[in-house]
């Protein structure tokens, strides 16, 4: 059998994230088929560190290739970034590196390449030992040399000049791994000892008080009573929504754009006692389910979009309503590094018009002195205060409150954590508050 | 020491069934040697006796990045413990295509090595996909035959394509 060919599966990969804008966990879900499981963890490897520094070795290559490569010949492109990625970030030896390339052109029926493929990477590694990049580092863009397509990176200096050096950095560093501790099971000085006690590191997180940072991120199915639902996977920004909410016994609640359910589950260790009600797309609520289950919480799954919810809205209003919306996603760039790449201009638009009918919706369904928090995982004022800005001016009924407890920037409306400067990822917070009858 | 030639599809001579090894001796052992030389070159990650044109039961693999955990597998019998697995395959019998094919996940494998000394191991993941492959040369069947006729006309035509301007160039 036919050995498969992991740097050509690879520049695949980067070639629909890049060419064709599909979506990194999509384009790897279906690639990893074309491996063994032994070969699968490289290929996540370099499918990741290949989106997030795919804009620097573009800029590299440009320099190292005397004259461009034709658009019909991009997989020789792709598997040059595949290459230069394993020289520079991987443990992969030199040799076998160049080697493998050079062999997966053969795979991809480009062999004439195997010239100019070689020629870039041994000119890389000399460039690499004699100064370190820096003489190739002196031509590139500002944006290239942090890895952001140009559009992407005057957008984050536009919104945060000051602390973009800050964001640029941290979102070019692979994610943590940081854990919520399930209240209603064990408590978070007890879980970091059973961690101590299988020599697993980890830290307490600052802001949220349920939140351990595990230093040295592993599969979830090797921390200590994950499957008894002690623990869940959650990012510290994340975890500080729940207890905005001021969530008391019994209360009526609707996470609106819930999948795939970490914070319905975080509301829920916090008040068992809660009435939940979980809404999503039909191919997003699996993963609500999943978690539910695992942590032994009840709550209603309704799998469709909320603005659907005359289909079965039982004219209840609530007392609390998360609303999470879709956004850019720029808060948690280092989680999807496909997400630079995939940003265009317009984008931000559609997201603020998508955001203000959601919010608009949830208002319509919110109880006399309900308080609504609205949430993103954007960095971008549009789809924060802007929205909420446009929302207030619209709706005499709705007050905004102070977010007391998120750290991070207070802004207008709410409060901004940013990645890089605040710990976790790039979070918005809003809380709205509804007046009473008169 | 020996590079051998590996028979490209639609060859007839990969349609034997291959006999059972019955004498271990110094001749297997070299061709044990030849045929781990060639699939490490091609590069592979298995190759049947049949692919190099000697019609016996015999199968080298190595699944390792580092290509250095060979295994031998003499007269290999399989037997089907559960599951199904898709996995996109490819033959150094029929370069350049590659196809999803399905497969029993795992397996249990009966076999002698090289000295005719019988073991047993059980499989899963890309290790029972390989020997399913394998097996399956030695039973005088290619993967391209899991295919729909259409694929496997589409194949048939694309390699004599490239036989014929091999021999031409």
């Amino acid at each position: 059998m036919a050995k498969p060919n992991l740097q050509l599966v690879a520049a695949h990969t980067l070639r629909d994230v890049i060419d064709q804008g599909r979506s990194l966990d999509r384009t790897l879900e279906s690639e990893a088929q074309r491996l063994g499981a032994e070969q699968r963890p490289s290929l996540h490897e370099i499918a990741y560190g290949g989106l997030r520094f795919y804009s620097y070795f573009d800029g590299l290559l440009a320099q190292l290739i005397a004259k461009p490569i034709r658009r019909k010949d991009r997989m020789v492109h792709f598997l040059l970034i595949v290459g230069l990625y394993q020289l520079k970030h991987m443990r992969t030896p030199d040799h076998a590196a160049v080697n493998q390339t050079v062999k997966a052109l053969a795979a991809s029926k480009q062999s004439w390449a195997k010239g100019l493929v070689n020629g870039v990477l041994r000119q890389f590694l000399r460039e690499m030992e004699k100064d370190n990049l820096a003489s190739l580092d002196a031509h590139l863009t500002a944006a290239q040399r942090i890895a952001f397509p140009t559009f992407f990176y005057g957008c984050i200096r536009d919104a945060w000049l000051e602390e973009s050096e800050k964001i640029f950095e941290s979102s070019n560093q692979k994610p943590p791994l940081t854990l919520r501790v399930n209240q209603q099971k064990t408590t978070r000085a007890d879980y970091l000892k059973l961690l101590a006690a299988k020599n697993i590191d980890a830290l307490p997180t600052e802001e949220s008080k349920l939140g351990v940072l595990v230093t040295q991120p592993r599969p979830v199915t090797e921390l200590p009573m994950f499957s008894e639902g002690w623990v869940s996977v959650q990012d510290e920004s994340a975890q500080l929504c729940a207890p905005l909410l001021a969530l008391e016994h019994g209360m009526r609640v609707l996470d609106g754009c819930a999948a795939p359910g970490g914070k319905t589950c975080a509301m829920l260790e916090a008040e068992p006692s809660l009435k939940m009600t979980a809404v999503d797309l039909p191919e997003r609520v699996l993963g609500i389910e999943q978690n539910l289950n695992r942590l032994g919480l009840e709550a209603e799954i309704r799998d469709m979009g909320l603005e659907e919810y005359s289909d079965w809205w039982d004219k209840h209003p609530w007392d609390r309503i998360l609303m999470d919306v879709p956004c850019s996603g720029s808060g948690v760039i280092r989680r999807h590094p496909d997400i630079r790449h995939r940003r265009q201009p317009g984008d931000l638009e559609r997201f603020a018009g998508q955001q203000f009918d959601l919010l608009e919706t949830a208002w319509g369904l919110l109880a006399d002195n309900g308080l609504l928090l609205y949430v993103t995982c954007s960095l971008f004022p549009q789809e924060n205060d802007g929205v909420i800005e446009r929302f207030l001016s619209n709706h005499s009924d709705a007050k905004f409150l102070p977010v007391a407890s998120a750290g991070g920037i207070s802004t207008r409306y709410g409060r901004q954590r940013l990645p890089g400067v605040h710990a976790g990822d790039g979070f918005y917070y809003s809380l709205l508050s509804k007046a009473g009858a008169a | 020491m020996a590079l051998l030639e590996i028979l490209v599809y639609p060859d007839k001579r990969l349609r034997e069934r291959a006999k059972p090894v019955e004498v271990f001796d110094d001749e297997l052992k070299q061709l044990v040697k030849d045929m781990a030389e060639t699939m490490y070159d091609a590069p592979g990650i298995g190759l049947a006796a049949i692919q190099v044109d000697v019609p016996k039961r015999v199968i080298v693999m190595d699944l390792s990045e580092e290509r250095n955990d060979l295994k031998v597998f003499i007269n290999p019998e399989i037997e089907a413990i559960e599951g199904k697995q898709e996995y996109e395959e490819g033959c150094l019998s029929v370069p350049g295509v590659f196809a999803t094919v399905e497969r029993i996940e795992r397996v249990r494998i009966k076999a002698l090595n090289v000295e005719g000394e019988p073991f047993e191991i059980e499989a899963d993941g890309l290790l029972s996909v390989c020997i399913q492959h394998e097996v399956d040369h030695l039973d005088g069947k290619v993967f391209v035959d899991y295919l729909s006729r259409l694929k496997q006309d589409r194949v048939r035509k694309k390699m004599l394509k490239e036989i014929k301007e091999s021999q031409a160039a």
